[in-house]
């Protein structure tokens, strides 16, 4: 009897888990999402969501005010990316490059930074959290799994209908779509493929940025080196499970979220000791699911001119005039 | 210019050369030639965690600065960032290129510096080594000093104060990686809350053992001992370095939620973290939600080595700190939480059991 009630609580909070560990990860893809779908490859995403981490720690510990920090986050996100996208558009650098180093950049900042700020290392001081939103469903199992999370978790989600609504009901999204499939068509159409994949680009390091502060400040309550721990690149691994498109890249990120606490679970629940040499197995899972689906057992799609550098074309005078 | 200038010149800057130089020499300055001598005694090499884990290194830095301070010893750190870099790092002090004379001693943090340490020192036979928590071959290794720790003792206490303490009779080990180190602190945690448990209930308590996989992803960490928390664990023993203080995150917001009425404690490790269960830690004020730490004196070993290998007491070979020579032990600290008069005896009775041998802790999971 006891056994069924610990499997019963473990499974609201497997709900649970899956909503607070795939939050970063959503966030994150959606960012890598616009990127990548206007032609930039952004492999930077962990670079960036550690130095939102930071900044929003940073700026609640000067301001008190979390929501700051939240600001903060999205803002250092934008401009690491901003400098990604300088790179990448108007110097037409190697992307791949361009995206380590802002991965280095961000490790070694944000190490610095922690010894200016705080004057340690390794750890921040504790700040304030973001208050969660909490309400009472009047049930047990309903209140563990969805009663309490941070307002970053539903912004995570409503970014995903957001982005879906600007990538294919507005203007913006097409020429986003065009910058990255099409760039020559773009042109022509006199729309500047250079902006239209810049701000393509700050938009991904504002949404890894806000995935970063989620960590520290809306999950956790500091700033700790390294702590995104490779959600970048899983992140990455959702956007490309999920096919670059943010249904795709919700539902990738939530399995991998899922992943994330099934890993914990599978050694907590009893019955299922046995399972406890596979845990290190299912933390491999997202970054198989990947291989698999880049190895075309299922159809995924990168956009056509992802990594390309667009040069504009060289006018040429009309040789039937003269 | 004539030829005759361009010699005058030469010969000009050739004597102010040579005068400059025979200055420097002879108004103590040394050999410009030759590096300077060594402003260090010693050198550290950090584990990767880095300053700051408020736990291990920092503890080794503050030996290290105990010992500036006593003897003014001086040293002087790295702190790689990937383990890859161990070996370049104990090379280079080794080689020490750009001092005169070699460090008395090279210490390095961390149990995952064997290899790079063992590939050094037998490049370097005469330069004394030490790693902190981990086995080398003295007779392989004859340079290298091993400082290891009898971690099983100091965790059973901590354990014996859990099992005590425990009102769902669950405790929980949340540790970074599973490996024989960790499960050092698992088997004599289980194993001292088991001891008291038995000896106020009359029944085995029961436990869950689990590992992060992370030393430094805090979510994992929170996340873990949340689902723990939620299995009706009440008391979680972290030593998972900066994933452990992922845990402390999930007491103090689940404490005292709905599913969770009793109250939820912590343990720290390595150095003292009471303050760390505040509320504020910077200004630590009580209710606290750690209940103790388990104390492993990095500093008082690290502090050992230094003044011996300066004082040239030094002895190669293997350093273990137990709870008998003080390298262990478990916090107090009333400021913050007053344990019941009966636990701290108990865990008292327990030390000194464990220092006169009359109880043997297990060093590895004793369990399947």
């Amino acid at each position: 009897m006891m056994q069924v009630d610990v499997t019963v609580l473990l499974a609201s909070w497997l709900i649970a888990a899956t909503l607070q560990m795939s939050t970063p990860l959503i966030l994150a893809a959606l960012g890598g999402m616009f990127s990548e779908r206007s032609g930039v490859v952004n492999i930077g995403l962990e670079g960036m969501m550690l130095i939102g981490a930071f900044s929003a720690v940073a700026a609640t510990y000067f301001t008190g005010n979390p929501w700051m920090g939240v600001l903060a986050s999205v803002a250092a996100g934008g401009l690491l990316a901003l400098a990604h996208g300088i790179i990448c558009v108007k110097f037409k650098g190697n992307h791949i490059v361009s995206g380590t180093g802002v991965i280095l950049f961000a490790a070694g900042f944000t190490t610095l930074m922690l010894e200016v700020v705080w004057g340690r290392k390794g750890y921040s001081e504790q700040v304030t959290r973001l208050p969660d939103i909490s309400f009472d469903t009047g049930n047990q199992f309903l209140n563990a799994a969805f009663g309490q999370h941070s307002p970053i978790t539903y912004i995570a989600f409503i970014m995903v209908i957001i982005s879906w609504y600007v990538l294919y009901r507005t203007p913006f999204g097409l020429r986003v779509r065009a910058a990255g499939e099409d760039p020559s068509t773009l042109d022509a159409s006199g729309a500047s493929v250079e902006w239209t994949r810049t701000i393509a680009v700050v938009i991904s390091g504002m949404l890894a940025g806000l995935g970063g502060a989620y960590l520290s400040i809306g999950f956790g309550s500091a700033f700790g080196k390294g702590m995104t721990n490779g959600r970048g690149f899983i992140a990455l691994a959702a956007l490309i499970f999920g096919n670059w498109t943010p249904l795709g890249v919700l539902l990738a990120g939530l399995f991998f979220g899922f992943l994330n606490g099934l890993q914990f679970a599978i050694q907590l629940v009893p019955g299922l000791e046995w399972l406890q040499n596979f845990t290190n197995f299912v933390q491999m899972v997202p970054y198989l699911l990947v291989i698999v689906a880049l190895a075309g057992i299922r159809k995924s799609v990168p956009p056509k001119g992802i990594a390309i550098p667009y040069v504009k074309e060289e006018k040429v005078r009309c040789p039937t005039i003269e | 210019m004539s030829a005759s200038n361009k010699t005058l010149a030469i010969v000009v800057i050739v004597v102010i050369a040579i005068a400059g130089i025979g200055g420097i020499v002879i108004l103590g300055g040394g050999n410009p030639f030759l590096p300077p001598e060594n402003p260090y005694d010693v050198a550290i090499v950090f584990a990767t965690g880095g300053l700051g884990d408020k736990s291990f290194n920092d503890g080794a830095y503050a030996g290290a600065e105990q010992a500036k301070e006593d003897y003014g010893i001086t040293f002087t750190y790295v702190e790689p960032t990937a383990t890859t870099e161990y070996e370049g790092f104990h090379r280079a002090y080794a080689a020490h290129a750009e001092y005169r004379d070699p460090y008395k001693m090279i210490i390095g943090i961390g149990f995952d510096q064997a290899e790079a340490i063992q590939t050094v020192a037998a490049e370097y036979p005469e330069q004394p080594f030490a790693i902190v928590d981990m086995y080398i071959d003295p007779t392989d290794y004859p340079n290298v000093t091993s400082i290891l720790f009898d971690e099983q003792e100091g965790s059973a206490i901590v354990g014996a104060i859990a099992g005590l303490m425990t009102k769902t009779g669950k405790v929980g080990f949340v540790g970074g990686m599973d490996i024989d180190l960790i499960n050092k602190f698992a088997a004599g945690y289980v194993w001292g809350a088991n001891y008291s448990y038995y000896d106020a209930n009359e029944a085995n308590i029961a436990f869950d053992v689990q590992y992060v996989g992370s030393w430094v992803d805090t979510a994992a960490g929170q996340s873990l001992a949340d689902a723990m928390y939620t299995a009706g664990t009440d008391i979680i023993f972290a030593a998972a370095g900066r994933s452990g203080l992922g845990v402390f995150d999930s007491a103090k917001n689940k404490n005292g939620t709905e599913g969770f009425d009793n109250p939820l404690w912590v343990i720290g490790v390595d150095s003292p973290q009471m303050y760390l269960g505040t509320d504020d830690p910077n200004n630590p004020a009580p209710p606290t939600v750690c209940l103790t730490s388990m104390l492993k004196k990095v500093d008082v070993a690290v502090y050992r080595t230094i003044v011996d290998a300066w004082s040239g007491t030094h002895v190669p070979g293997i350093k273990t700190f137990n709870l008998a020579n003080g390298g262990l032990g478990y916090e107090i600290n009333e400021d913050l939480l007053v344990l019941p008069q009966d636990v701290v005896n108990f865990a008292n009775q327990l030390r000194l059991d464990i220092v006169a041998g009359n109880v043997i802790v297990p060093s590895q999971k004793y369990w399947t």
